[in-house]
């Protein structure tokens, strides 16, 4: 189900509406969870079987590694499983098309596995949940696995399946969520903050994201060898633009959702074309994954405790494993290691600080410009075409400029800039923050009606197929 | 903070119904799938039904209406007849004359425009009011108000580049050829790329499944005293002579031999742009054609 759809507007209505009866207030877990299952088997029922499966083995195991002796080797076994499940289901494909013949036997066979969607996001959130438990230390256990086993399995369903992260993150942490469970009361929902996310991201999926599409499907192999130097550098652009308000906005949706049912999930975009490094980049960009990389692989692979080139590679393998998280392809692993370059690189060569107006200015474009290059590789998976579409900007000086698609890339990608600017001043200059403040209804508004009437044709979020 | 900002859109949604009753601008669609529901859209919710109505894929889009009077092209790039006929049943008063382009018969509709053209909400908005409709895109409008500017713009880039080309004589020659070679190199590979295509058999289990459906949409639509009539586009000629389009015309040439009248397929050698669209010259020629057919059927005067 898309949070854009007609039957997720009425399965929203309807769980918000019997959420807070009083009459049901000692099932309101519950009611989240049956509602979270029927959002996810609502396309393909069978793919409830995998979630239910992955479920269990996290709460089961998560539980034995709080009261049993041998956690170590619990968590063990919960973590291998928990990637042998997404191994086989995400990683299958490539396996077929990287060792095997596709067209008979075994590699016929991997490649026909379905991928199951939300897989990387809720098996990450399982391994969350087994590293967390072990981690934390007594009264922090305490909070996370109290009761019984039926308890803490009811509890863990919640986590995980809780619609509005499912699909697409941001990828929860056990420790900041589990505290948050308990009975919610409408009179302590702050509606128009939750507004406020709702129309932001919905106006950046269905307005920006969904129009968008339109034009930079002309990005892809042979059409783009069609198009001239400008029209291509505006796809690539707009590309850029596009991913980010599909995802910041599926992740804005998802807050505010989570936010109407009481429930705070953590930011998991701020800003990030503002970045004046790529480190900075990342922190602002999928924080929630960042982090998960961050806590969950660089840290215990050593992170900076063995020296300078140890932490380089450790920061390098990272990205690319990241980067491979994104599809099961080489070109997202390509697309990973290109990052880890560019955040060793700048460790190794630091640029002297310049506070200067035009300095930093130059810093976010060269910021921009890599991340919009790397993007690429998210559109055009072969590496070939890739550099095809490199070599077309060189190339293609002289033919027809197409002022449709470049005309349509600026304006629909212009409010991606002013969302970034508007954040910019806003830290700048306090009067600027006063003024939106008194007049935001107005921009609501017309975001509002721009929703109404300036939606594109709606299309699933990029960051499903992850 | 919530009553107000919905005040702002339902004042705004009021002064730009206003505007768009009141001042007619042109329609705003800016693309390939919004042309498709704009046609859509002034089909379903015109006063009258139009006599005779084109469905097809993207092939059809080059019949030229202008000199066909009484006719409507429902026609819709990028997608299969189906989306077309289905558009054409949703309505009560159907036309007289429906005409059925039949070389992509295979291709599924499309799920995404059926649901922006007919799930409830969509649909009713549209119906209520047309400030909701494709073509009266706020943010369509203004980009296509500044349509001017930008072919002002595309003359200036034309021109900066060719001073690029003086200046640079020697890239210059090296990169014209470029540009000479390149055009041919992607007609050369989408040519290859469609016989590809174009070589690989369905299962039958697809092409009877297909049949079968268009046979039902056919009896519906005869059922209600509607003229039925199937038509080829032309495309390359390399690719009208390969197993597959031969082996799809026979089945569907067999499966509607007796109810279904078939306009001639004009077998002069087309001039394409991209091996299976007409080039706008060719477009005028294949409708002069279609015009004549239709003539000899007493269908236009």
């Amino acid at each position: 189900m898309l949070f854009n759809s007609f039957s997720f507007i009425i399965l929203l209505i309807i769980t918000f509406f019997v959420y807070y009866l009083p009459v049901f207030k000692k099932f309101q877990i519950s009611i989240l969870i049956i509602s979270s299952l029927i959002f996810y088997a609502y396309d393909n029922p069978w793919l409830i079987f995998l979630l239910f499966t992955s479920v269990l083995i996290n709460s089961y195991l998560s539980y034995y590694v709080c009261f049993r002796k041998n956690k170590k080797r619990i968590l063990t076994i919960g973590v291998i499983l928990n990637l042998a499940i997404l191994a086989f289901f995400k990683y299958s494909p490539l396996f077929a098309v990287s060792f095997f013949d596709v067209n008979h036997g075994v590699g016929s066979f991997l490649l026909s596995i379905p991928l199951p969607i939300g897989i990387s996001f809720f098996t990450f959130e399982g391994i969350s949940l087994l590293v967390d438990i072990y981690k934390s230390t007594d009264p922090i256990k305490e909070k996370l696995v109290e009761g019984s086993l039926y308890k803490h399995v009811h509890k863990s369903l919640f986590f995980i399946v809780f619609f509005p992260h499912l699909v697409a993150g941001p990828i929860l942490k056990a420790d900041t969520f589990y505290p948050q469970i308990g009975l919610k009361k409408l009179s302590e929902i702050d509606l128009s903050s939750c507004f406020k996310q709702l129309i932001a991201g919905y106006f950046l999926k269905m307005v920006i994201a969904d129009n968008l599409k339109e034009y930079t499907f002309w990005i892809e192999y042979p059409y783009f060898e069609s198009q001239s130097s400008v029209a291509l550098l505006s796809m690539l652009i707009g590309y850029s633009c596009q991913i980010f308000a599909d995802f910041a906005g599926y992740s804005l949706i998802a807050l505010g959702l989570a936010n109407l049912f009481g429930y705070r999930l953590a930011e998991n975009f701020n800003f990030p074309y503002i970045s004046l490094t790529f480190k900075e980049f990342w922190k602002r960009w999928h924080i929630s994954l960042s982090t998960f990389l961050m806590k969950y692989l660089y840290i215990p692979m050593g992170g900076n405790r063995q020296g300078k080139f140890k932490m380089f590679l450790f920061l390098f393998l990272t990205m690319a494993i990241g980067g491979l998280w994104h599809g099961a392809a080489w070109s997202f692993a390509v697309w990973g290691a290109f990052h880890g370059v560019l955040l060793v690189l700048e460790r190794l060569f630091p640029v002297f600080k310049n506070r200067s107006f035009f300095f930093r200015f130059l810093k976010r474009c060269w910021v921009f410009f890599c991340v919009t290059l790397g993007w690429l590789l998210f559109k055009l998976t072969h590496f070939d075409q890739a550099i095809q579409f490199l070599k077309s900007i060189g190339t293609n000086l002289d033919l027809h400029l197409n002022w449709q698609i470049c005309i349509n890339i600026l304006v629909y990608s212009l409010p991606v800039f002013i969302y970034h600017f508007v954040y910019l001043f806003k830290k700048k200059y306090s009067l600027w923050n006063v003024i939106i403040g008194k007049v935001d209804f107005i921009i609501f508004g017309i975001l509002l009606f721009l929703i109404l009437t300036s939606s594109g044709i709606s299309g699933s979020f990029i960051y499903f197929q992850f | 903070m919530i009553i107000k900002s919905l005040s702002i859109t339902l004042f705004l949604s009021l002064v730009y119904s206003l505007f768009i009753s009141y001042i007619p601008t042109p329609s705003a669609s800016q693309n390939q799938n919004q042309d498709n529901l704009v046609k859509a859209q002034k089909y379903m919710y015109a006063e009258h039904v139009p006599e005779n109505v084109i469905v097809g894929t993207s092939l059809s889009c080059h019949i030229l209406t202008d000199s066909l009077p009484r006719f409507y092209n429902l026609s819709f790039n990028g997608s299969s007849i189906y989306d077309g006929l289905y558009v054409i049943l949703r309505r009560e008063h159907l036309p007289k004359n429906v005409f059925i382009e039949t070389n992509l018969y295979l291709n599924n509709k499309s799920e995404l425009l059926s649901s922006q053209l007919f799930d409830i909400y969509p649909f009713y908005l549209s119906k209520f009011s047309s400030i909701f409709r494709f073509e009266h895109q706020p943010i369509g409008k203004i980009i296509f108000s500044l349509n001017p500017i930008g072919d002002k713009i595309v003359v200036n880039h034309n021109n900066f580049m060719k001073r690029v080309k003086e200046k640079l004589s020697k890239e210059t020659l090296i990169n014209n050829k470029k540009g000479i070679t390149q055009d041919v190199d992607l007609f050369d590979k989408m040519l290859l790329l469609e016989i590809e295509k174009y070589n690989q058999i369905f299962p039958m289990k697809i092409v009877s499944q297909k049949l079968n459906e268009l046979d039902s949409i056919v009896k519906i639509l005869h059922k209600k005293k509607v003229n039925v009539y199937f038509f080829e586009m032309p495309i390359n000629f390399r690719l009208m002579k390969s197993k597959r389009f031969i082996f799809l015309n026979n089945k569907l040439r067999k499966k509607f031999s007796y109810n279904v009248d078939y306009i001639k397929t004009d077998t002069t050698r087309y001039i394409t742009s991209d091996c299976v669209h007409l080039k706008p010259e060719e477009s005028l020629k294949y409708t002069h054609f279609f015009k004549s057919q239709l003539q000899k059927r007493k269908l236009l005067k």
